[in-house]
């Protein structure tokens, strides 16, 4: 199952990047790895415990999905101090068509019933820690390409402020966008929560998941194994599985260049 | 684009706390009226001569809800509104919406313009870091000057904070300042920094910390601006006493030559209401600390380094050129009660802080009082230092321009790579010219 998943992913990654305004990846190994942290074990007989843990798991896992989607849309439903709607998210965000990955990170975690406990700061560090993203990918071994942070709650302007600047000292964004940062501030928090973060990163990081994805899709792919499968269907050629082959690697080698990328020597303009 | 349009109200507010009836200055309150407003066809409420145009709805709508206390209201028909944002994108603000609301927009304007046959001057107030206010509101100022060619244009805009809003912010506002230096008269800037600070003034109680709503930073802008544009009389000893100063005087005297069009306004005091009670001010500190204000290129009363004065005024034989700030041209109003005006104005007649020294100031003043203040003291300046953020604007910009990054949204829309080169090279030019004012150290 996990090999064919490979060709699907690339397949359909690259036709989402290329179509898409903006790519938000979700990983199920991640959810899992948040539920599995979050959840309680139920002592009960084997077989009863692993079909309602795994169809509850899935619901969980699910439901960080729903609440990205919802932290998105609340400024278009709900009145705050900066409404974000989804437009500005993609213009202030994707510097290039084709760097238009924004890895959601969420913050607190926690289960729905836990009162909650996370202080203001220690939320907006955490959504930008490994364990926190819904895509595996670490942030630190990348450079940003510019940050979304969406606040949900009663947080006030210069408590963003704040820690926006604790944040920057520890990040790297790219020579060009040093203050990429964009702020959605909405009044009305998440239901059971005081206040939330949810963080959309563009990172160069995320080369790293598509590296690995490429390396799985080729294990296969260069054997041709499985693939008769997807030609058997109409409408489906070789030659578009290539293709979307090809705009992985470009997609990696884009951020690639970009995480080493140094400001030219002109800095001022001329007047011509 | 949520708050800009607040600032409409607050100016129409201010003005309107001026025409009450039962205030002792009634030809005062006829000319603002006048200046201001239309009356409505019930012959009480007054209709402000506005057009309030948003691509979103919510705070145009709510703008046309009020009531006013039944004073004035805005008028339905002068106003456009859509749902869809322009979503900070200047393109998107001017060459979409530019076109497929241009009708409406041209209709909305006429509907006005026909009640207002002697118009001489029109203001228009906009951001410069959003979509709709930036790139939408240069697109309406070139229809303004193509449908009345002879009418004055001053654009209000507000600078958004530094330390970013918005990421492209910095494109919007090369591209809004571009444009409007082709097709508009003079620009009024205001910086959000500067009003937050001066905000936290009027709370009382307020510690560094606390964040100031938009609300009270735009109530402070609205504050200036009316100030300004409020009546007041010439104080000329050559011409009659109480001839009025009308806006378009201010504008030509501010901006006479098309190189330098960038105006800032100051006002003292600046004070909460109820600090008003125990504060008692004199025209000669007014004129002190506004005059400070300028030179040092401030909007706030605080932290001023009297050590930097003009040179005919230091005490030391050691006449080294000071940081001054150099102005091609000042207008000051002052409003309350027992104006000593020539004491103010000779402040202000120093040859040093003109450009070749060349004095170029109008005074203007008024027996009424702005806002309840007993006296208040309003100057609004073409000076070099209003072009000094230029150089962070353009440098900081330039580096986004050079890796093409975010060029394709812009391009979306039809601008290309070419218009932002001209784009730099108009601001660069103006950054230049203003800088040149400085005397060479």
């Amino acid at each position: 199952l996990d090999c064919t998943i490979a060709v699907e992913a690339v397949v359909s990654t690259q036709s989402t990047g290329e179509h898409g305004n903006c790519v938000l990846p979700v990983e199920n190994q991640a959810l899992a790895a948040i539920c599995e942290r979050l959840s309680t074990p139920k002592v009960d007989t084997i077989r009863h415990t692993v079909t309602e843990t795994k169809e509850k798991a899935f619901n969980r896992m699910n439901s960080f999905v729903a609440k990205v989607i919802m932290d998105i849309t609340a400024s278009a439903r709900f009145d705050g101090a900066i409404n974000v709607d989804i437009n500005e998210i993609s213009m202030n965000l994707v510097p290039f068509p084709r760097a238009n990955y924004l890895v959601p990170g969420v913050a607190p975690l926690q289960s729905p019933k836990m009162p909650q406990q996370r202080h203001l700061d220690a939320i907006f560090s955490d959504v930008f820690s490994p364990t926190h993203q819904l895509c595996r990918v670490d942030l630190r071994k990348g450079v940003f390409l510019s940050a979304g942070l969406l606040v949900r709650g009663e947080v006030a302007m210069s408590d963003v402020r704040r820690n926006i600047d604790r944040l920057s000292e520890s990040t790297r964004f790219i020579y060009w966008n040093k203050d990429g940062w964009k702020t959605g501030l909405c009044w009305v928090a998440s239901c059971g929560l005081r206040h939330s973060v949810l963080s959309l990163s563009n990172s160069t990081a995320i080369r790293y998941t598509f590296e690995g994805l490429r390396e799985r899709f080729s294990r296969l792919y260069n054997r041709r194994a499985h693939l008769h499968h997807y030609l058997n269907v109409d409408g489906m050629e070789a030659e578009q599985v290539e293709a979307a082959y090809e705009s992985l690697n470009n997609q990696i080698a884009l951020y690639s260049e970009m995480e080493s990328a140094e400001p030219l020597d002109i800095v001022k303009p001329c007047v011509i | 684009k949520q708050w800009y349009q607040r600032r409409v109200r607050a100016v129409y507010r201010e003005q309107s706390n001026n025409t009450r009836p039962g205030s002792s200055a009634s030809a005062y309150c006829r000319e603002t009226a006048a200046r201001f407003f239309t009356p409505g066809a019930d012959g009480g409420t007054l209709i402000a001569n506005a057009v309030l145009v948003d691509m979103e709805n919510k705070v145009v709508a709510g703008c046309l809800s009020r009531r006013h206390a039944g004073v004035w209201t805005y008028n339905p028909r002068c106003s456009v509104l859509s749902k869809q944002g322009s979503g900070n994108n200047w393109a998107n603000g001017y060459c979409n919406f530019g076109e497929t609301k241009e009708e409406e927009i041209s209709v909305a304007v006429k509907v006005l313009l026909h009640s207002l046959p002697d118009l001489r001057v029109a203001l228009l107030l906009m951001s410069a870091a959003g979509g709709t206010g930036s790139g939408l509101g240069c697109r309406i100022t070139e229809l303004i000057r193509d449908i009345v060619p002879g009418v004055l244009l001053v654009n209000q805009v507000v600078l958004p904070f530094s330390q970013g809003e918005v990421s492209v912010q910095g494109y919007n506002m090369l591209l809004t300042l571009s444009s409007l230096y082709q097709s508009s008269d003079a620009l009024l800037l205001s910086h959000n920094d500067s009003y937050q600070t001066l905000s936290r003034r009027l709370i009382p109680g307020t510690s560094s910390r606390d964040c100031i709503s938009f609300r009270e930073m735009n109530r402070l802008i609205s504050s200036h601006v009316a100030g300004v544009l409020l009546p007041a009389s010439s104080a000329k000893e050559e011409e009659k006493k109480g001839r009025l100063i009308h806006c378009d005087d201010i504008v030509e005297h501010l901006v006479p030559h098309p190189c330098y069009r960038l105006l800032t306004a100051r006002m003292m005091p600046v004070i909460s209401e109820h600090s008003r009670d125990y504060t008692n001010t004199t025209w000669e500190m007014l004129g002190k600390y506004s005059r400070q204000m300028l030179i040092q290129n401030s909007i706030i009363d605080e932290g001023l380094i009297w050590s930097i004065k003009p040179r005919s005024e230091l005490l030391t034989t050691n006449k080294r050129t000071q940081n001054l700030n150099v102005s091609v041209s000042n207008y000051i109003v002052c409003r309350g009660s027992e104006v000593a005006l020539p004491e103010v104005e000779d402040r202000f007649k120093v040859a040093d802080l003109y450009r070749n020294e060349k004095t170029k100031l109008l005074c203007g003043y008024s027996a009424a009082t702005f806002d309840k203040l007993d006296k208040s003291l309003f100057v609004i300046d073409n000076s070099a230092k209003n072009g000094h953020f230029l150089e962070d604007l353009l440098s900081d910009s330039w580096l986004k321009f050079q890796a093409n990054a975010f060029i394709y949204q812009y391009e979306k829309f039809g601008l290309d790579r070419e218009w932002f080169k001209e784009s730099f090279n108009v601001i660069e030019k103006v950054r230049r010219d203003y800088e040149n004012l400085l005397p060479k150290k």
